[in-house]
């Protein structure tokens, strides 16, 4: 027969478990849609995200302004995050379908850009584009208008 | 390096104008920055037969038949017009291009009038399937390529058209809405036969909801075809004519002259992260007078990812008739001039007929594959896939037609 655990050795092992959730919890900061403060968009629907970052909405709603859609870096977790999380497709289908989107001459693919603070700052001076960072990134030079998770409805 | 359209001869009128167009932007707008994209397919095919020519493939391997480059240049002109073109070059092609030949697939321009309607102009891929606009990009699709019963070589001369196409799209809720118009005309010769398409118009219909996918089209194509072999038999039967009319008749009759062909195409997309099913049904109907086709072909596709492997299998099908005129004129001169009376006559119209019975073909085809997505842009196909029949392929007396045989491709493909 196992000995049974001792109180001290439960402690331990929940402040193990207490430790490695505190080490993944960067992974589960919100990751926010973002845009120039000056741009008229206040917020946009999971759905109005989709099609814009999919290609299929090519001006903002209300402002028949042309998008600059921004992308982090193909490599990034939060690149990873944001199309299987939010967009709901895997990296492989995403790449089979932005090949059938550009050679098909539907538009051109989202600019790619290296992290949240290059993201935040494109945003920040072009009133046009619009990006995902991680909310800790957020400051007052761009404007939130997708939070993912989101809030439930009241 | 000289660059044809997909047409026969040199650069169409239409073509030139949106040339024209685009230098014109330039020069009012001189700050160039155009994206430069491309793709490439290099692939190795053979079938076990000989005598079937599927893509050119024969009982050997070939790298010819399956290896494409292609070239993209797009550039945002203003904040609501842009223009595209893209150059490919086939190993091989059904079109009357020679092999590696480039041509140009597309040359648009495209105005983006409010978020939820586009125009196009210039020269565009007809909207005849499913996979029309990204045929040539073997890297977007899971299969080597789509099933030949439903994707004919023999309409890959008419994958594109010059004129313009009008798209609107809406939001219905969970629901998106696109609708497109188009119209335009083509002109093409491939083999010995010379298409002339003027105009061809129709609308294409798409709903999308969740991992739904559903397109309808309908498109109309008033069609004007010729064919050497078949004038030179009609010309044949006119040679009897001084002895009863229909001979005339019959020679008329082999060709297709302002005929009106419709087309009707459903295709159905499932698509979750793991598993995908495709689905396309086609209907072409012309008519019975003349050199003409009525058709239905369809296929379905499953395909299941497992992280970087999607296997995937298929089953097709395709019946084809050719109009009834010509037979049975054939049968009616029968009457008229029994059989024996004219030796030359005889042979003439047994020839005809089996040439007639050619067209008529019912044919089924059974797909296997995998694809291994080995980077983000390159990927790794095999496939393999069986023909109950070569009617499709080749138009040979009966006794040839009915055989079976496996074609099998191995293909890489990458976009850059």
């Amino acid at each position: 027969m196992h000995p049974k655990p001792t109180i001290r050795q439960c402690a331990f092992l929940l402040s193990i478990i207490a430790l490695a959730l505190l080490h993944v919890s960067p992974s589960w900061a919100d990751v926010v849609v973002i845009v120039n403060p000056e741009n008229p968009v206040n917020h946009l629907s999971l759905h109005e995200v989709k099609t814009i970052f999919m290609g299929r909405l090519r001006q903002l709603p209300e402002t028949n302004q042309i998008i600059e859609v921004l992308d982090q870096a193909h490599t990034s977790l939060t690149f990873k995050t944001f199309y299987m999380d939010i967009i709901d497709i895997n990296l492989s289908k995403l790449a089979r379908y932005r090949a059938s989107y550009v050679f098909s001459g539907q538009g051109t693919l989202p600019t790619e850009l290296t992290d949240h603070q290059s993201i935040r700052q494109h945003v920040a001076q072009h009133n046009e584009s619009i990006g995902y960072i991680d909310s800790q990134y957020v400051n007052d030079t761009v404007k939130v208008v997708f939070i993912w998770p989101e809030s439930p409805s009241p | 390096m000289t660059f044809r359209s997909a047409e026969q001869g040199a650069v169409m009128p239409k073509t030139g104008f949106i040339l024209l167009i685009i230098g014109i932007l330039y020069s009012l707008n001189p700050a160039i920055a155009v994206d430069l994209n491309g793709f490439a397919s290099i692939g190795a095919g053979r079938t076990t037969r000989s005598d079937a020519k599927f893509i050119e493939y024969s009982d050997n391997w070939t790298l010819r038949s399956d290896t494409t480059f292609g070239v993209q240049l797009q550039d945002q002109l203003t904040d609501t017009c842009s223009w595209t073109a893209q150059v490919v070059s086939n190993g091989f092609s059904f079109n009357d291009t020679n092999d590696y030949e480039p041509s140009l697939d597309w040359l648009f321009l495209s105005y983006q009038h409010a978020p939820n309607m586009r125009f196009r102009l210039g020269r565009l891929r007809t909207p005849l399937f499913l996979f029309s606009d990204s045929l040539a990009v073997g890297y977007a699709h899971t299969f080597v390529r789509p099933p030949i019963s439903v994707y004919l070589p023999v309409l890959e001369p008419l994958s594109n058209y010059e004129g313009g196409d009008i798209s609107v799209a809406q939001d219905l809720g969970d629901y998106d809405l696109e609708l497109s118009f188009f119209g335009g005309s083509m002109h093409h010769t491939f083999n010995d036969f010379d298409l002339n398409v003027n105009p061809i118009f129709g609308f294409i219909s798409r709903i999308r909801r969740a991992n739904y996918l559903m397109r309808y089209g309908i498109i109309f194509a008033r069609t004007d075809v010729s064919s050497r072999s078949f004038t030179q038999l009609g010309n044949a039967f006119s040679q009897f004519s001084f002895i009863d009319p229909i001979f005339d008749e019959l020679n008329e009759s082999h060709a297709t002259n302002n005929q009106w062909f419709r087309y009707y195409a459903l295709g159905i997309q499932w698509d979750t992260n793991t598993w995908s099913v495709i689905s396309e049904f086609n209907v072409t109907q012309s008519g019975e007078n003349g050199f003409v086709n009525n058709s239905h072909n369809g296929y379905i596709m499953l395909s299941r990812q497992f992280d970087s492997i999607t296997p995937y299998a298929g089953i097709s099908y395709n019946k084809n008739r050719l109009g009834s005129e010509l037979t049975n004129l054939v049968l009616e001169s029968q009457s008229r001039v029994p059989i024996g009376a004219i030796p030359q006559l005889d042979t003439l119209r047994a020839t005809a007929l089996d040439l007639y019975q050619s067209f008529n073909t019912s044919s089924y085809s059974f797909t296997l594959g995998s694809r291994y997505d080995i980077r983000p842009n390159i990927a790794l196909k095999l496939e393999v896939e069986h023909f109950d029949n070569s009617a499709l392929l080749i138009r040979a007396p009966t006794q040839y037609r009915d055989k079976s045989f496996t074609a099998f491709a191995v293909i890489l493909d990458m976009v850059f």
